[in-house]
């Protein structure tokens, strides 16, 4: 067991990333072990997904620059809380990949339960005229590294690692995520020479020794 | 509270929030000696506009836009460290969002975003009178 009663990660950053995602998942209700479902948890938050109708019957020149020149920009934008109904608002980009549309909506959900403080947009209107906005390295990492752990916890991850023996597609399928998400994440949480040891991966030696076995 | 900020060219410029900008315009105008009507055919912005931004009203991004360059100011839209909001005249003073986008956002990104905001706003403000929700 790890500390607090928690199982955690061997390695420090990891052991700090599960703990926050442990700090939202009581936030949302659910178990230090619970997997978070993004989309099932919006209610408890309480959160609301703009339909990308709304912006494309309100806003038509907006929608052709985000949903049609510029979709690769842009993965979500949390707009903050609706006069109506006090959800938070948020806008998923819809000629996104499914699996890429899951993992920013849940960094969506911890940027508003972690409080991060929102991009400021700023117009310059003193020399060439244009928008800008700050850009927050350190809570952009937070947000995607804690949303990892929310949606594939450590402890059915290292189940999945160690003694299932899982490939990275397996516990990507199991969690509906990307691959590549799931070996983000696996890397992340110090699995990565555990998971290497099952999976080991075709490295220059191996390459050079099948080009030698070509050759003859 | 208006503050100066060093721009990428080296020169320095004053930054007022977006909810500054009719005392900023007004002030300017004074200044200058012009009535609404001389600043409409300065800006493009009808006379209208210009005083319903003077009395507090915030006008649309395409607007800000105008005034930000004919005032020669940075308009931030959200006052950096404003606690939550609370009303809904607080919520359409800010253009403060959440983004999930590249590091290096485009400009014409960057506009469609604050448009956006505007028009989910607005449809959120219209539930509101009705109230849906």
């Amino acid at each position: 067991m790890g500390s607090g009663g928690y199982f955690l990660p061997f390695t420090d950053t990891g052991k700090a990333t599960e703990l926050l995602a442990i700090q939202v998942k009581k936030r949302l209700g659910l178990g230090a072990y619970d997997a978070v479902d993004p989309y099932t948890v919006l209610a408890a938050i309480p959160a609301r997904l703009v339909d990308p109708k709304t912006i494309m019957r309100n806003s038509p020149q907006a929608a052709e620059v985000l949903f049609r020149e510029q979709p690769a920009d842009w993965s979500a934008i949390g707009y903050g809380v609706s006069p109506s109904t006090g959800d938070s608002l948020i806008l998923l980009n819809p000629t996104h990949h499914p699996h890429r549309q899951r993992v920013s909506l849940m960094e969506e959900i911890v940027h508003i339960l972690r409080d991060h403080p929102k991009t400021e947009l700023s117009f310059d209107g003193t020399s060439s005229g244009s928008w800008t906005r700050p850009y927050h390295a350190a809570l952009e990492d937070e947000a995607y590294c804690v949303g990892a752990a929310c949606i594939i916890p450590y402890k059915q991850l290292f189940e999945a690692v160690h003694h299932l023996r899982e490939s990275a597609a397996e516990i990507a399928a199991r969690f509906d995520v990307s691959p590549d998400y799931a070996t983000y994440r696996i890397n992340r949480a110090g699995l990565s020479r555990v998971y290497a040891k099952h999976h080991p991966a075709p490295g220059p030696r191996w390459s050079r020794m099948k080009r030698e076995l070509d050759r003859e | 509270m208006k503050h100066k900020t060093t721009n990428s060219g080296g020169s320095t410029a004053i930054t007022v929030t977006v909810d500054q900008l009719g005392a900023e315009l007004r002030s300017r105008r004074k200044e200058l000696g012009l009535s609404l009507r001389a600043v409409e055919k300065r800006t493009g912005i009808s006379a209208a506009t210009l005083s319903r931004v003077e009395r507090g009203n915030i006008p649309e991004v395409g607007v800000i836009e105008k005034l930000a360059q004919w005032l020669k100011v940075n308009v931030s839209t959200a006052e950096t460290g404003k606690p939550g909001v609370e009303t809904d005249h607080d919520l359409k003073r800010m253009i403060a969002v959440h983004l999930r986008a590249n590091r290096k956002l485009s400009e014409k990104t960057a506009r469609a975003i604050a448009e956006t905001f505007d028009a989910v706003m607005r449809v959120e403000m219209e539930r509101a009178k009705k109230g849906e929700g």
